[in-house]
């Protein structure tokens, strides 16, 4: 699975205004402040319900994605990560705590704060994983596998929840 | 495990596979560095695989210039442009036209091959950013599939042909141009006689005169639609274009009936090809062509092709499927029915809808900011097009996407399905719908941020707009980059472009402020530069100007006709009081640009793939040989031995072929007409023959498709792939040595 996108939700409203994570953004590429290699930022805040600020990476992109009409912080996998599709999300998920962290450290993000308890897990392949029934329950396993690692054994509910077949695979975790 | 290419299989034009085949087997050569990468560089540009910004590997961050190391090294895929590398892919929309299948591919391959947006451009097309060269070949595949191509989107090549997004429907059109947009686009596509220019080609089609639409005036080739005594045909212009300095076409030919308009192309094609400047990037556009020979002179040299042309059927055979090209409603129409309508539609349609000539139906008009949607925003409107319109669907030069054939009576379900998704902006076609070109954040050649100036702008002035007056909210701003005028400011009332000036120890971001373009008349008469203002001052400077026309305009006064009145002095005294740049410790929000942190540079301008070099033909085309004997290869170590000596012959007679159109340009892709040409024109010529093998290698050419083999093993196709190579290499030292270079590859 080369493409897919994990995203943590924000906790509450925004506190801030998304043109302030321009230079947040742009100062994360200059000091290298998160892993691989980061390129460049672009601006799609007039898009409405769109991904807003994307910090864009060689492996990842970042961005402040306001799609689904739910704020949050996506990491988007653009390279391929060795190993299991358990052990992928868990870099995954990892890259994108760490991004978080910083961003609720940033002064000017006014103390935003991710809910930690609730996620998603977006597959942008429709080759190998395309919107269906049978595909969710075969990656179901794997998905479990990295939830138990993540969330230490406790119980986390798994769910499929874009009925649209021509979208993308979405799953939602949320952790009791 | 299923590729694309195996999932996708019967479903793609075999032409159109092959092609994008042979194109992944020349990426696997140039990854392997078996491919001269500006070979390949105007390969991909061929297939609408372009570069972005940052892809030479370096990005000024403000504070230094980064390095940007990709895990390919230095694997370039052109001249300074880093493999890894994110680039563009342009998709080409011919006059717009789109269904809704074709929407919804788009709207996946946004999201799996790119950030989520899709953007329209200037010219119609769409474009996908930050896209990987790795995954060209299945966009490709996958965009094929639903008929649309990226073939010939970048380039030396005809590029994406526009039209009205109105053709059809248009109260004052001529006739339908659609039809014949289409034929051309088809014709033109990978046409023998588009291969060999020295720089772009833009063709355009108007229904009518007054009216912007089509743009024709700007335009290196253009068509306007005309009836003369009952028979259909255009008035021909050529030699306009936009670029740096803007020229307006000229009329090639007054009246050209519909039968003459292939050909007609077609000549200008070949005059353009052998007579273009091909060193001077700067000068090659066929406007320059046309100003230096003059256009008699170009006129009669166009005469002279027309008549040596090879007759084609292709020329009237599409006449036959025009009284029959797709314009018609989805449903039947029904007024609007005095029900309650949903809040915002009253002033949605009075900017966003148009009135068919078809009674009872109108155009809506989607207000795209900036061009973009969301790959979900797409999927949305495909299922607004399904219920109400069908595949009456087109892009425009202004950046928006129109649906045609709205019954009256579903415009307010329309709006309220559209405006649930954000797609419901009114305001279409008004000053707050503002054109830019990428500029920095995407395109090398990108000075100052027109697309930070132009989201701030329109910010501004959807904020202003219940006061802003009805002359100033019928103005078009448009906003370039740069000189080049991707963003088209040259047509508009108030147009930018990007520059930089020099303050203390920093740069500046500018904007060029051209005033006075017309759009209307098919892009009728261009703005004239009158002064730069600092990024910063824009918005203050727009309003003076908007403030000062609403105040002074005479009743009817265009704004056109107003700058001419107002006159250069005034307009300068007008701009002075916004020229000055305060220093950086009084206010350093100056010295960065719009929607960018980072303290403004002009280092990381780069390269333009628009002006790389000139290929040769020979490059080109055995660049194709080379791609097909790699195919050849991989058959013979998948034991496909068949496949391998049918892929091991076909390189040879391309190979055979790029010599051949040296010395008979038109020899066409028939096996037997080439290999006829090759020993006409090489082998009993003796030019083929080397020093020590002499002609051996041709013969194995010659007894290949004089007798093709019986059986099919290892041996015999090993030997094929072999002598195959043999023939290839030879045909390579024969060009250099009759064009007196060495070709390293």
């Amino acid at each position: 699975m080369k493409r897919f996108k994990v995203k943590l939700f924000v906790d509450g409203h925004i506190p801030f205004d998304l043109g302030e994570l321009i230079p947040v953004f742009q100062r994360w590429i200059q000091r290298r402040s998160l892993r691989g290699l980061l390129i460049d930022v672009a601006d799609y805040r007039h898009v409405p319900n769109g991904p807003s600020i994307i910090l864009i990476g060689h492996e990842a992109d970042y961005a402040f994605d306001l799609r689904g009409g739910q704020a949050g912080l996506a990491y988007t996998r653009k390279q391929p990560l060795e190993g299991e599709l358990s052990d992928s999300l868990k870099t995954a998920f990892e890259q994108l705590i760490q991004a978080a962290h910083q961003l609720e450290n940033e002064p000017s993000m006014n103390g935003i704060k991710f809910n930690l308890d609730t996620a998603e897990i977006t597959f942008l392949d429709r080759l190998t994983a395309p919107n269906r029934p049978d595909v969710f329950e075969q990656l179901r396993p794997s998905v479990e596998a990295f939830t138990v690692g993540w969330y230490g054994g406790e119980k986390v509910q798994i769910e499929s929840v874009e009925a649209d077949p021509r979208k993308c695979l979405n799953i939602r975790l949320a952790h009791r | 495990m299923t590729t694309w290419k195996q999932k996708l299989e019967g479903k793609i034009a075999a032409q159109d596979a092959q092609e994008i085949d042979i194109f992944e087997g020349q990426l696997a050569l140039r990854k392997q560095d078996k491919l001269d990468e500006k070979v390949f560089a105007e390969t991909r540009l061929r297939r609408g695989v372009y570069g972005q910004r940052y892809d030479n590997g370096q990005r000024d961050d403000g504070v230094q210039i980064q390095k940007l190391e990709y895990p390919s090294g230095t694997l370039t895929k052109g001249p300074e442009t880093l493999w890894d590398a994110p680039g563009m892919m342009r998709i080409k929309v011919p006059y717009g036209g789109l269904n809704v299948e074709q929407l919804e591919v788009l709207a996946e391959l946004a999201d799996e091959y790119s950030d989520g947006i899709l953007h329209v451009t200037t010219r119609q097309d769409f474009q996908l950013h930050y896209v990987h060269i790795e995954d060209t070949p299945d966009l490709m595949r996958r965009l094929a599939a639903v008929g649309l191509t990226t073939k010939e989107a970048c380039g030396n090549s005809v590029r994406n042909i526009t039209a009205c997004p109105l053709a059809g429907v248009c109260h004052d059109e001529s006739f339908d141009v659609a039809p014949y947009a289409e034929a051309l686009f088809r014709f033109l596509l990978g046409h023998d006689d588009t291969q060999d220019f020295g720089r772009k080609f833009k063709v355009a089609f108007s229904g009518c005169e007054e009216h912007a639409c089509g743009l024709v005036k700007m335009h290196d080739l253009g068509f306007l639609a005309r009836v003369k005594e009952g028979v259909r045909g255009f008035t021909v212009f050529v030699g306009g274009g936009l670029g740096t300095i803007p020229y307006q076409a000229q009329v090639l030919k007054d009246f050209a009936t519909e039968e003459e308009i292939l050909p007609l192309a077609q000549a200008v094609a070949r005059v353009f090809a052998r007579l273009g400047e091909k060193r001077n990037r700067n000068r090659a556009r066929i406007k320059f062509l046309v100003e230096s020979v003059g256009i008699e002179e170009f006129r009669r040299l166009v005469q002279e092709e027309l008549k040596a042309l090879p007759h084609d059927e292709r020329w009237t055979g599409y006449l036959v499927d025009v009284p029959n090209f797709q314009n018609a409603p989805q449903k039947a129409a029904f007024p609007l029915n005095g029900k309650p309508l949903p809040e915002g539609f009253e002033k949605w349609y009075q900017t966003n809808v148009y009135p068919q000539r078809q009674e009872g139906y109108s155009v809506v008009t989607i207000n795209l900011p900036l061009g973009d949607l969301t790959s979900d925003q797409m999927f949305a409107l495909a299922d607004i097009a399904r219920a109400y319109v069908g595949d009456n669907i087109r892009t425009t030069v202004e950046q928006n996407i129109v649906l045609r054939w709205v019954a009256n009576g579903d415009l307010p379900s329309v709006y309220s399905a559209l405006a649930e998704v954000g797609l419901g902006a009114a305001e279409a076609g008004t000053i707050i719908d503002i054109t830019s070109c990428p500029g920095t954040d995407t395109c090398k050649l990108g000075i100052a941020s027109s697309r930070g100036l132009a989201r701030e702008l329109r910010s501004r002035l959807a904020a202003q707009n219940a006061s802003l007056p009805e002359a100033v909210k019928d103005l078009h701003i448009k906003v370039s980059g740069c000189f080049n005028s991707c963003g088209q400011h040259h047509i508009a009332d108030i147009g930018f472009f990007g520059n930089s000036r020099r303050a203390g120890n920093h740069k500046v971001p500018h904007f060029q402020l051209v005033l006075g373009g017309q759009w209307e008349e098919n892009a009728g008469s261009f703005g004239l530069a009158v002064g730069a203002v600092p990024a910063k001052r824009v918005p203050e400077v727009l309003e003076a100007i908007t403030h000062r026309y609403a105040q002074e305009r005479q009743r009817g006064e265009t704004f056109q006709a107003w700058i001419k009145r107002l006159g250069k002095l005034e307009i300068k005294a007008l701009l002075d009081p916004y020229i000055s740049v305060p220093a950086f410790e009084e206010d350093a929000s100056f010295y960065s640009d719009w929607g960018d942190s980072r303290v403004f540079s002009i280092s990381d301008i780069g390269v333009g793939e628009c002006a790389g070099e000139v290929v040769s033909l020979f490059s080109m085309e055995i660049a194709k040989a080379e791609s097909r004997h790699f195919e050849a290869l991989v058959a013979l170590d998948e034991n496909d031995y068949v496949e391998a000596d049918q892929a091991a012959y076909q390189s040879m007679l391309l190979a055979a072929r790029a010599l051949v159109r040296s010395r008979n340009y038109d020899v066409g892709q028939d096996p037997d007409r080439i290999v006829e040409e090759f020993r006409k024109h090489f082998y009993d010529t003796e030019l083929f023959f080397d020093k020590y093998a002499k002609g051996k290698f041709a013969q194995y050419l010659f007894s290949r498709h004089a007798e093709p083999p019986q059986e099919f093993t290892h041996a015999t196709a090993y030997r094929q792939v072999e002598e195959a190579r043999l023939f290839i290499e030879a045909c390579h030292d024969c060009e250099s040595r009759l064009s007196g270079t060495v070709i390293s590859l």
